[in-house]
């Protein structure tokens, strides 16, 4: 069809896209205009005497006739279409060839990927003759890093992740002083570099660089299960609840069973049977997996491969788990003798990764401190120094008034989540939220739930609340009482009720109810257990005063372990997210061998306010132990942040630590491990996304090409505004389809004349 | 002013402002020959501290003899009831910032599933006690999960008894004697001379059952042998006792408590 419009307009429709029509007349235009009423004249002339004929074919005749004298004169106005072009030789091309492993598939012919681009752009193909006729050619790799390359052949397909983004700022940075007419990107369109493409687009856009895009791949696989995505928790503490959230993309394949297995440095740890669904294209399954001592653990998650199935490399997907060691520090601060602390000790007391200190105001200004490290903590009951409250990860606040405080110790309560990132769990009791007095203090703020219902009674009855866990609760990790999601659903179901003695306020927008209760005859719930994100901590709330009775309630079994296990995962989640003095992360966590890795360092002084002023070392052990110190920079746009680059040559493991010193002030982060293997990433996604491609091409004024038809390049990558150029104007009066129109004017004026008995 | 002087003065005023003793309470002291009061309904549990004292049935014991009710109608296990504990959780709520219910408390037999709605419970002579299969049941699984009881108000061969019940409860585990430097005796108040009190003009001892008959872990009973704590808990008020042993017995119940609450 494209070529038939070719044909028929002279000139491709990239070249009209690109192009702009003018009238450049042979004569003056009131010449022309007396010709044009002359041939409407000779027209009516010539059909004016003619008799036995009908005035509606008189009407037809004398129109077509008319419309082919016009045509002709309109030739005179000579149309030209000015379109600029480059001057051969005079330009540079730039061809960005993926490099990364999802090239290697081989998921449309006898070849993979990279060998079919190979042979599409070899120096001998016609495609690249005719483009080095014109232009000159610059050839690179990209992957997660752009390379320059002497020509396509010898693409190793190796790279860990497709970096599109960095791939075009860096080509368009290398050829910054060149003329460069266009850029040529062939690729899958696996973009996972993480990065905004947008800023990219735009600069080469702004130098008017059109980039044309060539899509190679499937976009669909016919048949085919992809570990698309296996989300792992960042750095959990030794015995947590570890799930691996795997989201498999299935094609083709729905009804079929398959086996789920993820190994830790080979050893398998979890296993799961999952039927895939027929109607969805991806699924979402959890893997439990087994207790993991504390270190670097290498984690495959990967399903055997199935019979025709198009792809098998995106069949296994790699990762890393953190798991620390602890024990996290909670200040547990109670106003009143109660069970509450009493049993919560006791299940804390199972987890060796936690340690609980607990505060018990017995009376007035006297104090019970249990689990403290000497007798100097806590001697001087709360905290009333920042440095000392943020010395814990996490902070339980039991039945305790807010003029237990002073507003100093409130307004640290508070920054404690907001500022130190720490995380603060408030229990329901007598004394605590709008019983307790906090409405209007710092505090109230930081609390999921407004404090906005009348305080009850001090010496009032309990509601009773039988408790249930949210839609968000049904998956949250520390609720997860037992080993699959249908035996922690059963023991939900069958707890028995607790109490509230908090008039309970609604949730604020951004918070999250885990758990809600529902007293005896009521429609509504009330929230029991919900967070919310305040500055870079979390608050949580756990609305009941007596959770205890999950333990000693006559329904419960004498062995029975949810009470243990709930606290203890509470209390973990208080404290995972809570971060120290130094942060250490480096992204990407997984890369191939030879490409760059960056490390950012967040440093914060003992108030956890953010440092710019301090000398900030990482220090990088390699897989095979050998040490390297890269300085870190403070990144001037963000307060505390340090930033620094370094390559991980070998395979293996990689870990990072970091340092920073300001003045006698030196502080350590604790140490991440980074990944650098061949196998696996960047064939998750490994469909072709012709979208991607398209949209890149639109924005820069390119076109998109599937493989096949790379060959048009050849013509269309000469119109550009960039580069080197020159302003053509091409006549348009001669284009076929202009004698095609006036011919078929003629022929059925002819037509009707013969059957009227004219001709 | 001291802790002990401010003890005692509040001992005094919380006595004053006591007013729900029965009329019909009259009783005489020694030999719990007091008339039998009918107890009050249980209140509706609302999570605070409540006392709760266990009711038991008697059985014929061979060794001890049959020994029903005293003179004045009571039941070994209502001894000092109502006044021991109204006193002592009036005394509690003064001094300490536990929240208690002062003007209730509860009576509940060992398989009464309600029972495990209350954490610490309390047995006065538990040499009378003779446990049935329910019972026993009842008390294993209540301490096993994370109850506490103490007994009280026994002496000279009633321990054998309760030592010999304790071990159908609990066979895996037994009582071993405590002496003052146990944290229960520094949990509130230290209290440096436990074996002060003479209810039963013999020095009393200390015994206590821990988990794996470990004394540093968690203490599930506590038995005041040769001892009546709340027999000075009930006539506190009224001079039948000197004023600083009356203290001690109340700042032992009291640190009782919190032990058993924080533990």
């Amino acid at each position: 069809m494209d070529a038939v419009l070719t044909f028929l307009f002279k000139y491709s429709s990239r070249v009209w896209e690109r192009g702009e029509v003018v009238l450049s007349p042979v004569a003056p235009p009131w010449f022309i205009a007396g010709l044009a009423l002359l041939a409407i004249a000779v027209a009516a002339m010539t059909y004016h005497r003619v008799q036995g004929i009908s005035r509606m074919h008189r009407t037809i005749l004398l129109a077509l006739r008319a419309t082919a004298l016009l045509l002709l004169v309109a030739c005179l106005l000579r149309p030209r279409l000015v379109v600029a072009s480059a001057v051969p030789q005079r330009n540079v091309l730039a061809i960005l060839l993926d490099d990364s492993r999802s090239m290697a598939l081989n998921d449309g012919g006898a070849e993979s990927r990279a060998a079919r681009v190979e042979r599409a752009f070899a120096d001998s193909a016609a495609l690249v003759r005719a483009l080095s006729d014109r232009f000159a050619l610059r050839f690179y790799r990209f992957a997660a890093d752009v390379r320059p390359a002497a020509e396509a052949a010898g693409l190793r397909s190796a790279g860990t992740r497709t970096d599109l983004a960095r791939a075009l700022e860096g080509a368009r940075q290398e050829l910054a002083g060149t003329p460069l007419a266009g850029v040529i990107v062939v690729t899958d369109g696996a973009d996972n570099g993480g990065r905004d493409l947008e800023p990219a687009v735009l600069a080469l856009r702004a130098r008017k660089v059109p980039v044309h895009t060539v899509g190679v791949g499937l976009e669909r696989f016919p048949r085919d299960v992809a570990i698309e995505r296996v989300s792992l928790p960042a750095r959990p503490l030794v015995g947590a609840n570890l799930l691996a959230d795997v989201t498999l993309r299935l094609r083709g394949v729905g009804g079929e069973r398959i086996r789920l297995t993820a190994e830790a440095d080979g050893r398998v740890v979890a296993t799961e049977e999952v039927t895939l669904p027929s109607r969805e294209e991806s699924v979402r399954v959890r893997l439990r997996l087994a207790d993991l001592a504390p270190g670097t653990h290498r984690i495959t998650v990967r399903t055997p491969v199935l019979p025709r199935e198009t792809v098998a490399e995106n069949n296994e997907s790699h990762g890393i788990v953190q798991v620390r060691g602890g024990p996290d520090r909670v200040l547990y601060l109670e106003g009143e003798p109660r069970a509450e602390l009493g049993f919560i000790r006791r299940a804390i007391a199972t987890d060796s990764a936690l340690q609980l200190v607990a505060l018990l105001r017995s009376a007035e200004r006297k104090y019970l401190r249990l689990g403290v490290r000497d007798s100097l903590e806590l001697a001087g009951g709360f905290p009333t120094t920042r440095q000392e409250l943020y010395a814990y990860r996490g902070v339980i606040l039991g039945s305790i008034e807010a003029a237990f405080f002073t507003p100093d110790q409130l307004r640290m309560l508070a920054d404690f989540v907001n500022q130190r990132g720490g995380g603060l769990l408030a229990l329901g009791g007598r004394a605590a939220f709008a019983e307790g007095g906090f409405r209007g203090t710092p505090l109230a703020e930081v609390m999921p739930l407004a404090l906005d219902r009348a305080p009850r009674e001090a010496e009032g009855p309990a509601l009773e609340l039988r408790i249930r866990p949210t839609v968000a609760g049904t998956s949250a990790p520390a609720l997860q009482l037992r080993a699959s999601d249908t035996a922690s659903a059963r023991v939900w179901d069958s707890l028995p009720p607790l109490t509230v003695v908090n008039a309970l306020g609604s949730l604020r927008p951004g918070a999250t109810a885990y758990l809600t209760g529902r007293a005896e005859g009521e429609t509504t719930d009330q929230p029991v257990l919900a967070t919310q994100r305040f500055g870079r901590g979390t608050a949580t709330v756990f609305t009941a005063q007596d959770s205890w009775l999950w333990k000693m309630h006559a329904d419960i079994p004498v062995e029975d372990a949810t009470h243990v296990t709930l606290w203890r995962q509470l209390v973990r989640s208080l404290t995972e997210e809570s971060p120290d003095r130094v942060e250490l992360a480096v992204t990407p966590d997984r890369v191939a061998p030879g490409e760059p890795v960056e490390i950012r360092a967040r440093v914060a002084d003992e108030q956890y306010l953010d440092v710019n002023d301090a000398a900030v070392t990482a220090t990088v052990r390699t897989p095979s132990g050998r040490e390297a110190e890269v300085p870190l920079e403070w990144a001037l746009t963000e307060n505390g942040v340090y930033t620094g680059r370094f390559v991980a040559e070998e395979a293996g493991v990689y870990a990072v630590g970091a340092e920073s010193r300001r003045g006698r002030d030196v502080a350590a982060a604790r140490s991440v491990a980074m990944l650098a293997d061949d196998q696996g990433a960047d064939v998750e996604q490994a469909e072709l996304r012709a979208p991607l491609l398209q949209r890149i091409a639109r924005e820069t004024g390119g076109r998109y090409y599937p493989l096949a038809e790379a060959e048009r390049l050849s013509d269309d990558v000469l119109y550009t505004e960039s580069g080197v150029t020159v302003r053509e104007a091409l006549d348009l009066w001669d284009m076929p389809v202009v004698f095609l129109v006036l011919a078929t004017l003629l022929g059925v004026e002819w037509a009707l004349r013969r059957s009227r008995g004219l001709a | 002013m001291t802790r002990i002087t401010m003890l005692a003065v509040s001992v005094a005023m919380a006595l004053a402002m006591v007013p729900v003793l029965p009329s019909t309470a009259s009783a005489q002291r020694g030999g719990g020959r007091e008339r039998f009061v009918e107890p009050e309904d249980n209140p509706r549990y609302d999570g605070r501290f409540t006392f709760v004292r266990v009711r038991y049935e008697m059985g014929l014991n061979s060794e001890f003899g049959f020994r029903g009710r005293g003179g004045g109608g009571l039941p070994p296990w209502a001894h000092d009831y109502p006044r021991g504990e109204r006193n002592f959780t009036q005394i509690l709520s003064e001094l300490a910032t536990v929240r208690v219910r002062t003007r209730e408390s509860v009576i509940l037999s060992l398989n009464d599933p309600e029972l495990t709605k209350y954490p610490v419970a309390y047995m006065s002579e538990p040499g009378f006690w003779t446990p049935n299969d329910a019972e026993v049941a009842g008390l294993r699984a209540y301490l096993l999960k994370g109850g506490f009881i103490i007994f009280d108000d026994f002496r000279g061969r009633d321990w054998f008894n309760l030592e010999q019940r304790m071990s159908q409860v609990l066979p895996e585990l037994r009582f071993v004697q405590i002496d003052a430097t146990h944290p229960i005796f520094d949990s509130f108040y230290r209290i440096t001379n436990p074996e002060v009190m003479n209810a039963y003009d013999a020095v009393p001892t200390y015994w206590a059952i821990f988990e794996e008959n470990d004394p540093r872990k968690r203490m599930l009973a506590i038995a005041n042998r040769d001892n009546d704590m709340s027999e000075y808990w009930e006539w506190s008020g009224n001079g039948f006792f000197a004023v600083d042993i009356t203290n001690e017995a109340y700042k032992i119940g009291i640190n009782y408590i919190i032990y058993a609450l924080s533990r």
